[in-house]
């Protein structure tokens, strides 16, 4: 894949640009991240010695724990800076204060009395920050009543109205009875920093074109509520509730293969055909039954999944979409890491790091041809204490003396 | 259409993509306060114009994604409604599409024709593989891309099936082509450069499993679905409560979080041995626990777990159904449903923008056009075409 390296250096969108990180976790770091792929340069602020909790949460190699070689923090902090700071010290604030009047844009994931104890909160930077942009990802948003609530990736799932609506299909018909259903990867949390990031992008484009700084309330909540707002649409215009268990395609869905499963979904009237071909024009797969997903969808399903039984994800797969109908495996991280498309197409990007080692990680979820995205390794804690200090004017002996009392 | 105030108000945008995925991004930049033209044709109609496959209707869910749009009507089976896409696309600063990798360029609309057009012009391009690759031409919908790119896979309990992502999915693709475009009308405003922009939505599903990739990079381990659980919290789960299919989420990470959860629930004996002592045996137990758990629940509505949990600082929230959203007092405190006035069927509420601007705030304020609604505005207006051509295009089926 085209990228930006050391042989390669094309301008990016955002070289230059100075943000600052305050931040733990998925939504946030995202966020950071997505602007550090565009690059930005990224200075995200940790606690002292503990740094992110995403850096105790794994995986490591060899199953060792070590702040360095978490698989987590390494993913979503590459190419940032780090360093430590005591944001409950007086002199931390103080340094934090100093670096919001370096930096082009500030992301943080602090609740609205956090921010203003910190003396970043939205009224402050107004006044004495103007040119700064400021985006707060939260997960209810930084106004009203439960904006000082605390969550973690499952709640704001099913707080946003998705994880309400999951499982559908087999699963469902396994387990009618269990609860309403997460999506896997805390999903949720890389969706509200993927929103964030839009909207980030949209005031820089802005304050280049000569707008001021601003503040950006970003909930993840309503992020997950965009996304999902279909729902809500229908029982808006027609009011017709959904639910899980009315909410799926008769035909198709998730079949069982040999080794895993694929999903199948036929939208248009030529896929049917398409499929009812593959399937080797059987009765019960007819164009009229097809027609009548009502009628005839379970019973459809209930053949094709014994027919797809026997059979690989692959050859599904490829068999499938030769034949035109809209097939995919569900590949397991494994196989998506070894699949032959994702190789040829350049998808993984081996990243050295001094501590952790040489992995390839999932590469950037975009490609740019004239300002392609930047891959570099996820910072140590407090990797750059000494650099970021020196930039704001600090002596050698007062960074010594900072970090003898554990400021830094 | 109108929302002069928001980030990319100025911005024109050619949006030739259809279904849910492109339009959605269209959509984002729409509430930033960017011009977007849709383009859609009756020769072939976008399936939010159709009988819609589950529905059977027209979907009136589709309506917001197309939203403060503009509608425009291009056959482009027609050569002379290339011509006229070109010129749109030499007038706008950003063309957006989702045909299957090929099509555009077939059409004698690619990239490099376009580009001839107008030396700076950004094509954001969408597909579910990607433009190269040895499957860059296979078909995909939401659910299909969220499975071969690993995020299907991780969903689901533990001892059943994966799930299907639906348009959550599509919408996350959009959100993600809104970045790019965003992104590189950025780069333009800077370096005054355009460019190719080449999304596949399958990249989108295995970014998001970025951690688990690198478990299998590291240990050759392969990560699996976990319900509503974590690894890092126990208990974790979503809880059955007072009501008919009544939910409350319950995340507990920390010792001092298990502390608080325990006095919220009335220090029940059960909570006071060794077996839940720790986090670890949180974990291992989490199966009796949750029955424990559930037993207290069960007794109270969602909400009433939430306050008394959010009291302790700990992590709950109710699993909310659509009905339940609308009514929701934060959300209705924060203006998330502002209403719009449709033509016919009056005043509706649609769902906010996802973020709150102070300066260039961001807005929906109109909804989806009718089919060719903006045909004289865009080639009269906009392309300086005669009243008259325009009718005769009309009427050849050029604008159409």
């Amino acid at each position: 894949m085209a990228m930006n390296t050391s042989e390669n250096t094309s301008p990016t969108v955002m070289g230059g640009l100075k943000v600052l990180e305050i931040s733990s976790m998925v939504s946030a770091p995202f966020c950071g991240k997505l602007l550090a792929s565009l690059g930005a340069d990224v200075i995200k602020i940790e606690p002292p010695k503990t740094g992110d909790p995403s850096r105790r949460r794994g995986p490591f190699p060899g199953d060792v724990p070590h702040l360095e070689r978490s698989g987590m923090f390494l993913y979503l902090n590459t190419g940032k800076q780090s360093i430590t700071l005591d944001l409950d010290d007086q002199q931390g604030r103080e340094i934090l204060w100093e670096l919001t009047g370096k930096v082009d844009v500030l992301i943080h994931d602090l609740p609205p009395s956090r921010a203003s104890e910190l003396r970043i909160g939205q009224e402050r930077l107004a006044e004495a920050r103007r040119d700064l942009i400021a985006a707060a990802i939260t997960p209810y948003g930084s106004t009203g009543p439960y904006s000082e609530y605390v969550a973690n990736d499952v709640n704001i799932f099913h707080a946003g109205g998705e994880g309400n609506l999951l499982p559908n299909g087999l699963a469902l018909d396994v387990f009618p009875d269990r609860a309403p259903l997460a999506a896997g990867s805390m999903m949720g949390s890389y969706q509200g920093g993927l929103s964030a990031a839009v909207g980030l992008c949209g005031a820089i484009f802005a304050k280049w074109g000569g707008s001021p700084g601003q503040f950006i309330d970003c909930s993840t909540q309503e992020a997950e509520l965009t996304i999902g707002y279909m729902p809500l649409q229908r029982l808006e215009s027609e009011g017709v509730e959904e639910d899980r268990f009315t909410r799926f395609f008769r035909v198709g869905g998730v079949m069982p293969a040999k080794d895993g499963h694929v999903e199948v979904l036929t939208l248009e009237p030529r896929q049917w055909e398409n499929l009812g071909h593959f399937l080797g024009d059987p009765n019960w797969a007819s164009p009229e039954k097809f027609q009548d997903p009502t009628t005839y969808g379970a019973e459809i399903n209930r053949n094709m999944r014994e027919w797809t039984a026997d059979k690989t994800k692959d050859w599904l797969y490829h068999e499938g979409q030769a034949a035109g109908v809209p097939v995919a495996p569900f590949y397991t991280p494994g196989e998506v890491f070894e699949s032959p498309h994702q190789r040829e197409r350049g998808f993984f990007v081996s990243v050295d790091h001094p501590e952790a080692g040489t992995y390839d990680y999932a590469g950037p979820p975009y490609r740019m041809s004239e300002t392609p995205p930047v891959l570099d390794r996820a910072p140590l804690l407090g990797e750059h204490n000494l650099e970021v200090l020196e930039s704001l004017g600090y002596t050698t002996e007062e960074i010594v003396s900072l970090a003898r009392s554990g400021v830094i | 259409m109108s929302g002069a105030t928001g980030p990319l108000s100025g911005i024109r945008v050619a949006d030739f993509s259809t279904h849910a995925a492109g339009p959605f991004a269209g959509l984002m930049m729409a509430e930033m306060g960017a011009q977007v033209i849709k383009i859609e044709s009756s020769a072939r109609l976008d399936i939010t114009r159709r009988p819609h496959p589950m529905y059977g209707k027209p979907a009136p869910s589709f309506e917001q994604v197309n939203a403060n749009k503009m509608s425009a009507c291009l056959n482009l089976k027609e050569p002379r409604a290339i011509e006229l896409a070109l010129k749109l696309a030499k007038v706008s600063d950003l063309v957006l599409q989702s045909f299957r990798p090929g099509v555009f360029d077939r059409l004698g609309f690619g990239y490099e024709a376009l580009r001839k057009a107008k030396p700076d012009i950004i094509l954001v391009s969408l597909s579910s593989n990607g433009q190269s690759g040895p499957e860059y031409n296979y078909a995909g919908y939401a659910p299909l891309f969220a499975a071969i790119g690993g995020l299907g896979n991780l969903t689901g309990y533990p001892d059943g099936p994966p799930v299907e992502l639906r348009h959550g999915m599509d919408h996350t693709g959009g959100m993600l082509l809104a970045f790019t475009a965003v992104a590189a009308l950025c780069a333009k405003r800077r370096t005054e450069l355009g460019q190719h922009v080449d999304v596949s939505v399958r990249d989108l599903g295995s970014s998001f499993i970025g951690q688990s990739l690198l478990e299998y990079a590291m240990n050759g381990r392969e990560t699996r679905r976990q319900g509503n659980r974590d690894d890092s919290a126990a208990p974790q789960g979503v809880y059955r409560c007072q009501g008919d299919d009544e939910w409350v989420s319950i995340s507990v990470g920390s010792q001092e979080e298990w502390k608080g959860f325990v006095e919220a629930m009335g220090s029940p004996k059960w909570a006071a041995g060794d077996k839940f002592g720790d986090a670890f045996r949180r974990w291992k137990n989490h199966d009796e626990l949750d029955v424990l758990i559930q037993e207290w629940t069960a007794k109270q509505t969602p909400t009433q777990v939430t306050q008394k949990l959010q009291r302790y600082t700990v992590p709950a929230f109710p699993s909310l159904s659509p009905s339940q959203l609308r009514a929701d007092p934060h959300l209705e405190a924060r203006g998330a449903f502002p209403t719009i006035t449709h033509p016919e069927k009056g005043e509706m509420r649609a769902v906010v923008p996802p973020w709150r601007f102070s300066a260039t705030p961001s807005r929906i304020d109109r909804w989806t056009p009718d089919l060719g609604e903006h045909n004289m505005d865009v080639f009269h207006g906009i392309l300086g075409l005669s009243k008259s051509e325009v009718e005769n295009l009309e009427a050849a089926q050029v604008i159409w």
